[in-house]
């Protein structure tokens, strides 16, 4: 898996199917920009997640900013070890550092989000 | 530019609340507290302050715990264009602030790099994106929210010390003049550092003030959001 395997918002967060699943995370992109992670809040299992609305919150350096959701549904696991070792985040954002799993209602508004390729470009240009 | 009296902290968090909600205007508010009041980080644990008798309210900003006595806050509320995320932001207003406290006769600057304390009051540990003084004593303190697009910087700028009170540095001691023309002086700094300038207004908007009294309700005046954590 890499990030080329990902669709992307604006707002530097990835998603990536994985069978019937999304996953959901943040780029690398947006760890740099934050830097120095202190907290992060996620949501539980069965929560209802809406494309392009907070599921979660972060802080660092001071900094707290909503987690939006690339997809529509329901959360069904959550990285339970990220909020004690957010250097899973800051050092694999990709992989260890994953955030939430999604089962997406429908495509969950898959085909809306960016390729890896305009996520590129948004990012050169300073994204949000 | 609103220059606000005195109010509660419930009022107060959610003016500044509904301020990063208005993506009309850009929106610099400077006010204090009344009664003296204890704002907590957003993340923070309210177990820490179980014993203290001051109100608590739990700010929508991170960083640590503050005791808001005699000390002038601004919020300052734009969009995320004009100040983008990461420490850089910081720097930016950090610099107009220090600018225009030179014109008013104190010396700060960021701080040196040192070791934290892991105190949970804000103004115990300096770090990058605050302001000492000479002696190495903090003196202005800043946090940030960021949503919609917008960010919400906090800042405490602390003018006398409190006796019981866990800060360190004052700038009245440091040789403040004017101290009336503080908002003034601030508000011009910044305005030159974002490339923008301030419209004195009068007091909030209609449907902003009406906002602030929704958010007040539902989030700051709750008990629940305050111990949330």
């Amino acid at each position: 898996m890499s990030a080329k395997d990902c669709k992307y918002l604006e707002s530097h967060e990835w998603a990536r199917r994985d069978g019937d699943l999304v996953v959901v995370g943040i780029t690398d992109v947006a760890v740099e920009q934050l830097s120095d992670l202190v907290f992060v809040d996620l949501p539980n299992p069965g929560v209802l997640v809406t494309q392009g609305e907070a599921f979660g919150e972060i802080e660092s350096v001071k900094a707290v900013s909503e987690l939006l959701s690339p997809v529509t549904g329901e959360v069904v696991e959550v990285n339970e070890e990220l909020a004690d070792d957010l250097d899973r985040l800051a050092k694999s954002p990709f992989e260890d550092g994953w955030m939430i799993k999604v089962r997406p209602d429908g495509d969950g508004g898959w085909s809306e989000l960016l390729s890896a390729e305009d996520y590129a470009k948004v990012a050169a240009e300073g994204g949000h | 530019m609103l220059v606000d009296p005195p109010a509660a902290g419930d009022w107060n968090l959610a003016v500044d609340e509904a301020l990063l909600e208005d993506t009309a205007r850009l929106w610099l508010r400077f006010y204090a507290w009344d009664p003296p009041t204890i704002s907590l980080g957003y993340f923070q644990a309210a177990a820490d302050f179980a014993g203290e008798a001051r109100p608590l309210v739990r700010r929508p900003t991170g960083g640590g715990a503050i005791l808001h006595a005699d000390e002038l806050t601004y919020c300052l509320a734009v969009g995320e264009d004009l100040l983008p995320p990461g420490p850089g932001s910081y720097g930016l207003v950090n610099r107009a602030l220090a600018a225009a406290l030179a014109e008013l006769g104190v010396d700060v600057s960021p701080p040196r790099p040192g070791p934290r304390s892991g105190s949970p009051w804000c103004f115990a540990d300096p770090v990058g994106i605050d302001l000492v003084d000479r002696h190495g004593r903090k003196v202005v303190g800043s946090a940030q929210r960021r949503r919609l697009g917008r960010v919400l910087c906090h800042g405490s700028l602390l003018l006398g010390r409190v006796d019981d009170g866990p800060q360190i540095g004052a700038l009245r001691e440091l040789g403040l003049r004017g101290e009336d023309r503080l908002p003034e002086v601030l508000a011009g700094r910044i305005a030159a550092a974002l490339g923008r300038g301030w419209r004195r207004a009068d007091g909030l908007p209609g449907e902003v003030a009406a906002r602030a009294r929704a958010i007040r309700a539902e989030r700051y005046a709750d008990p629940a959001w305050t111990l949330r954590r």
